[in-house]
């Protein structure tokens, strides 16, 4: 997938928190968004998805 | 004043009949006529006047109406206003309020004495067209008077004739034509008068106007040339104008070639204006301080003698006798008034004569004196007779003619200004003559009795009052030189002449020696027979006797005289009487003469001396023969003879005194006789007086049943229409109607009736007693009867054998003359009526129903109105809006249930309402309570009458609404749930085929997560997806792993109650644990035990719920490489949870730990 061109993957140096509490809804996304050149960042929580979005990445 | 530069000015006068009449003369007139138009109508004071609109249609001269003042123009029409009268002044014409009462207005005859007054110069024209009355008849003199020209409509032409017939009477018109004529000959006039006039007034012919007035002079007797120079001119100027004519010679020509123009220029010059109480400040001024006088010392026979020259129409003689009566009433005195009005102009005394004036003296005579003095004849006033007896008139000129004597006061108004100077000082001289010392002379505004000087001092100037002054004793009055015929001066009138030398001397000495000169030789004898005065030729009848000298009159006279003056002295003053002898011959200087002796007894005021005057008369001379006879005579006979003589003489006397007395029986006889035809002539005067009076009232009367007749005619044809539409009306009504006579015969009846009597037209007299009918009605009759008795009208309704209904209704027959003539029946059918009658009472009783089921329905339905406030309110209306009936009556229902209309307003409601006559959908009404209901309304705006009702129902809908929000609700929340789960269920297939080796390990992993998904939602379902309990969600899903070994599987943990959310992720986390045990782990083999143990422990403030899976007694186990899709679901499906995966070589161990959220009912079960 790496090797795909820039039309392939709009999203490339994109870096995206993806939020969702339905967990499988919430892999099919960040799949979705990969495949487009992303680097996904999941967040099963408001309160994740706001820590990553804020710091980079979650408390550990 | 007007001069030359000014337009001519025609001012018109009409009334009825005026517009149609104007309209013709505006239309036959040029477009630019050369003259100013003012037209004066009588107009209704109220209304406004459309007449310049009417007549700017029919001429091109700018037509205005004078609300104020205008500047008289050249070709511009000026009419007068409602309720106003023209004046002219300045050549500016002015509308100004009336002085008198409506009645008495005279709009026409003011505005044109204005014209005559302003134009003086002769540019004023007067025309009369038709109209009723007698207004302009005044006027027209006025125009004439002051040189204008007077055009008046025919009679026979005009619509109302009485205007132009009273301006014809006055004797002042100058021509008479019909319309078109008349503005013909108008055309004409202002042509010849704007340059005839001005010729003449250039300068005329001395010549020729000298011989015009020797001309007039000779035809008619009458001398104008001492009247003034101007005035004469102007009145041969308006001739000239009149009869066309460009110069004074070619007038003259005319002149002498007609006779009938003679008259006519003598009649204009003897125009002049008179009315009654002209300047009546004057008249006041002769009342208080003359008239008076005349009674002063006055009884009852005494008498009081005025005369009024040039008296014209007689209205000035008729001024002052009204003031002489006024005063004699005012003392209670009657002395015998006289007074003599005189003029030349015999058709003005004819009017004078005949004593009716046109209404519009009224103008000039206070309604009490028009009342007292005057009785109304249609449009005329006639002097009554008080006043007409006391007046006479008399055809006189007062240059010519002896003057009337003994008079007490001369009123002499406006003559004398016509005269020239010495002609005045003669008349004044003669007026004086005429009065008596004291007497009062009258003279007009412009006039003066200054001289000649000492004969009349002022008693007031401005009023022109002088009194006769009494000559001295040594002046005796004398008559005037007026009399005799008058010379023509060479130079033409009012050429000044010097004044005869004899007026130095005295008048009186004069009169006395023309009267020795002229009259019979006299002499004076008291009552001794003594001669008292000689006349200076009576020596010649004298011949004093021998002896001694004496005075007596009978030895002074000629012996031949003696005996007959004895006689005549006896006779004078025994019994006053006078006396005229037989002739008498007398021998005077040889030759004989006959001499008749006439003795008239002398009798003076206030002398008790009587007095005989002998006048000698000489006759002509006796022929010789009679002298001779006489002489022979004498010469024969003897004394005997002579005695003889004297005795037959005697015996004559005796005859003759026989004589004289049979005559003087006779002669009282004939004044016996003459009286007594003076009486039957009274009567006779009487007779004609009641037979004119019988003539007018017959005429009256005829009149009247001419009037009669005409309303009788309209009466017929009023009763024919009425007897045509009666019949028309039976004909046409569809109400039986029966007339009955007293005894109930048939008398008339409508076609209507034989519906339901069995009558025909020939049963007409026959008694309704003898018909049958379709009524069942058996008390007609009685009926019938009783309304004949009683009079009192009787109703029923009754029923026909056909089932019909009828209104019978009897009534009393009343004739105009309120008698009872029998009845009247009427049969109205009322079938319809009472059908109708019945149907509204079923329908009411209806609508009672449904109202009262209104009224308990437990649908609100309540009704108010539009403009006000609640009427009805049912019980469903009390039931959802908490109210009573009592409570919201007469209140305004939108301020009552506060009513909102949802996106709109109410007020766009009412309009809707208003509209459409309807209006449905939601409103928000609050309760009594206060709650806020939500109701689907129906309202419907009836009219009933005058109101505007509002019939409004509402359904409460508050609760559907709030079932259709939470329905609303589910089903998003549905679609939100489903769509959620089909992406679940999409991203689980996409996951698991991604890590299936095969089709057959895809479809189990993707069925048995499927599955664990659907288990959970049917718990879900099952619990109204308000969560699960953990340990019944855990068993659902292990279910089918310990179903042969339950022991294999331990759960140990309380019962913890999961939310939704948490409920469908950890089904399939425990799932994927079963599984991965199935495959590789304590579920792969029989010897294989599980423990799921869970807890939920609250710590600070939160509840923490920990789940353990421990695998024991299975296959060793060995750490994945990698992590597939069941870990990651296992690892990552519980949002917030903390996930812990060991694989410890005697079984896998998961810990979950998860935060839930504040549940009351965890930790209460066990």
């Amino acid at each position: 997938m790496d090797n795909g061109t820039e039309h392939d993957r709009p999203l490339r140096g994109m870096r995206i928190v993806v939020a969702d509490d339905e967990f499988l809804i919430a892999i099919m996304i960040e799949e979705t968004l990969r495949v487009a050149g992303a680097e996904v960042v999941g967040a099963d929580t408001l309160p994740n998805a706001l820590e990553v979005a804020l710091l980079g990445s979650r408390l550990n | 004043m007007a001069d030359a530069s000014d337009p001519p000015i025609v001012g018109i006068g009409a009334s009825a009949g005026g517009v149609k009449a104007l309209q013709g003369f505006f239309e036959a007139l040029p477009d630019r006529p050369d003259a100013a138009f003012v037209v004066i109508v009588h107009l209704d004071p109220e209304f406004r006047s459309q007449l310049a609109d009417i007549l700017a249609t029919r001429t091109a001269m700018p037509v205005v109406q004078v609300g104020d003042t205008a500047t008289l123009e050249n070709n511009h029409v000026y009419v007068i206003a409602p309720n106003r009268r023209l004046v002219i002044a300045d050549h500016k014409i002015s509308a100004v309020s009336f002085d008198e009462p409506r009645s008495q207005r005279a709009p026409i005859d003011l505005f044109f004495r204005s014209l005559a007054e302003q134009h003086t110069g002769g540019f004023a024209y007067g025309v009369i067209l038709t109209g009723a009355g007698a207004d302009g008849a005044i006027g027209v003199k006025s125009i004439k008077e002051s040189g204008g020209i007077v055009l008046v409509q025919d009679p026979n032409e005009a619509e109302y004739p009485s205007m132009p017939q009273n301006a014809i009477a006055a004797e002042v018109a100058d021509f008479v034509l019909p319309i078109h004529g008349l503005a013909k000959q108008l055309v004409e006039l202002l042509h010849y008068g704007n340059e005839g006039r001005s010729a003449l007034e250039r300068g005329g012919d001395e010549e020729v106007l000298r011989r015009i007035l020797a001309h007039l002079r000779v035809r008619l007797g009458h001398d104008f040339s001492l009247y003034k120079r101007a005035t004469i001119l102007r009145r041969i100027a308006r001739r000239i104008q009149v009869t066309r004519k460009d110069s004074l010679a070619e007038y003259y020509a005319f002149l002498r070639d007609n006779v009938e123009e003679a008259q006519s220029l003598f009649t204009d010059f003897l125009i002049s204006v008179t009315t009654f109480f002209r300047d009546p400040r004057a008249f006041d001024v002769l009342a208080k301080e003359a008239i008076p006088q005349l009674f002063n010392g006055k009884e009852a026979g005494g008498n009081i003698r005025v005369w009024v020259p040039g008296c014209a129409t007689g209205e000035e003689a008729y001024t002052i006798g009204i003031l002489l009566l006024e005063e004699a009433a005012r003392r209670d005195l009657r002395p015998e008034i006289q007074v003599f009005g005189s003029d030349l102009d015999a058709g003005a005394l004819a009017i004078g004569r005949e004593g009716r004036f046109p209404a519009t003296i009224g103008a000039d005579i206070s309604e009490e004196r028009l009342r007292r003095f005057f009785q109304h004849e249609g449009e005329h006033y006639r002097v009554r007779r008080e006043l007409r007896d006391i007046v006479l008139f008399a055809s006189h000129s007062l240059l010519r003619d002896p003057p009337f004597s003994h008079l007490d006061v001369i009123s002499c108004r406006n003559l004398l200004i016509y005269l020239d100077r010495e002609l005045q000082h003669q008349v004044c001289n003669t007026f004086h003559y005429a009065l008596n010392p004291g007497g009062f002379l009258f003279l007009g505004s412009s006039e003066s009795a200054d001289h000649p000087a000492g004969l009349f001092r002022t008693i007031d100037r401005d009023a022109r009052i002088y009194r006769s002054v009494a000559t001295s004793g040594e002046k005796q009055p004398a008559l005037p030189i007026l009399l005799g015929p008058r010379v023509i001066p060479a130079g033409g009138p009012a050429v000044a002449r010097a004044p005869p030398s004899h007026v130095s001397v005295g008048d009186a000495e004069l009169h006395r020696k023309m009267l020795e000169r002229i009259a019979p030789p006299s002499m004076l004898v008291d009552e001794n027979h003594g001669a008292v005065h000689l006349s200076e030729n009576a020596g010649r009848f004298l011949q004093p006797s021998g002896g001694p000298v004496s005075t007596e009159a009978t030895e002074l006279v000629r012996e031949e005289l003696r005996f007959e003056l004895r006689a005549a002295l006896n006779r004078a003053f025994e019994r006053g009487e006078a006396t005229l002898s037989m002739p008498l011959p007398v021998q005077f200087n040889g030759s004989k003469h006959r001499v008749y002796l006439q003795v008239k007894p002398v009798l003076q005021d206030n002398d008790p001396t009587r007095y005989a005057l002998v006048l000698f008369i000489e006759g002509e001379a006796v022929s010789q023969d009679v002298v001779a006879t006489s002489l022979d005579r004498r010469d024969g006979a003897a004394g005997e003879t002579i005695k003889q003589l004297q005795e037959e003489l005697q015996l004559a006397q005796n005859r003759l005194r026989a004589t004289r007395e049979e005559s003087e029986a006779a002669n009282e006889e004939l004044r016996a006789a003459n009286e007594e035809l003076q009486s039957i002539n009274e009567e006779y005067r009487s007779t004609s007086e009641e037979l004119e009076t019988s003539k007018e009232e017959l005429q009256s009367i005829n009149e009247e049943l001419q009037t009669v007749n005409n309303e009788l005619k309209l009466k017929l044809e009023s009763v024919s229409r009425a007897h045509s539409d009666l019949q028309n009306l039976m004909a046409a009504t569809d109400v039986g109607t029966l007339f009955l006579d007293p005894a109930l015969r048939i008398k008339r009846f409508t076609p209507r009736l034989q519906d339901l009597f069995n009558i025909t037209a020939n049963d007409q007299g026959r008694p309704i007693t003898d018909f049958t009918h379709q009524l069942e009605y058996g008390g007609l009759v009685e009926h019938a009867r009783a309304v004949l008795k009683n009079l009192v009208p009787v109703e029923q309704e009754v029923k026909s054998r056909a089932g019909d209904w009828y209104l019978a209704r009897i009534r009393p027959y009343r004739t105009v003359e309120d008698k009872i003539d029998g009845v009247v029946a009427t049969f109205v059918d009322i079938t319809a009526r009472r059908r109708a009658e019945e149907a509204l009472r079923e329908s009411e009783a209806r609508l009672r129903q449904e109202m009262r089921l209104v009224e308990l329905s437990r649908s609100p339905i309540f009704v108010w109105d539009f403009d006000n406030g609640i009427v009805q309110w049912n019980r469903g209306s009390e039931e959802l809006y908490g109210y009573s009936r009592q409570e919201v009556i007469g209140k305004q229902k939108e301020a009552l249930l506060q009513t909102v209309v949802p996106g709109s307003s109410f007020d766009n409601l009412r309009q809707s309402l208003l509209e459409h006559g309807t209006w449905d959908g939601q409103l928000l009404h609050r309760t009594k309570d206060g709650r806020i209901l939500t109701v689907e309304s129906r309202l419907e705006l009836v009219p009933i009458g005058e109101q505007r009702l509002v019939l409004e129902s509402t359904r409460d809908v508050t609760d559907q609404k709030k079932w259709e929000r939470r329905r609303q609700l589910l089903v998003s929340e549905l679609s939100h749930r489903v769509s959620n789960t089909l992406a679940v269920v999409q991203s689980m297939a996409r996951q698991t085929l991604r890590t299936a080796g095969s089709d057959g390990e895809f479809v189990a992993l993707f069925e048995g997560r499927l599955s664990a998904l659907a288990r959970a939602h049917n718990l879900l379902v099952d619990a109204r997806w308000e969560g699960t309990e953990f340990g019944d969600l855990a068993r659902v899903q292990l279910a089918a792993y310990i179903a042969d070994a339950p022991q294999r599987l331990r759960f140990q943990g309380a019962p913890v109650n999961l939310p939704p959310d948490f409920a469908t992720p950890f089904g399939l986390v425990i799932h994927e644990l079963a599984t991965n045990a199935a495959k590789y782990g304590a579920f792969s083999v029989d010897t294989g035990r599980v423990v799921l143990s869970w807890t939920l422990d609250e710590e600070k403030g939160k509840q923490i719920f920990r789940v353990t899976w421990q695998e024991s007694g299975g296959p060793p186990v060995t750490a994945p490489k990698k992590r597939g899709f069941g870990g990651s679901l296992i690892e990552r499906s519980l949002p917030g949870a903390t996930v812990r995966r060991e694989f410890a070589r005697e079984g896998v161990r998961c810990a979950i730990q998860l935060e839930l959220p504040m549940d009351p009912e965890n930790g209460q079960r066990d």
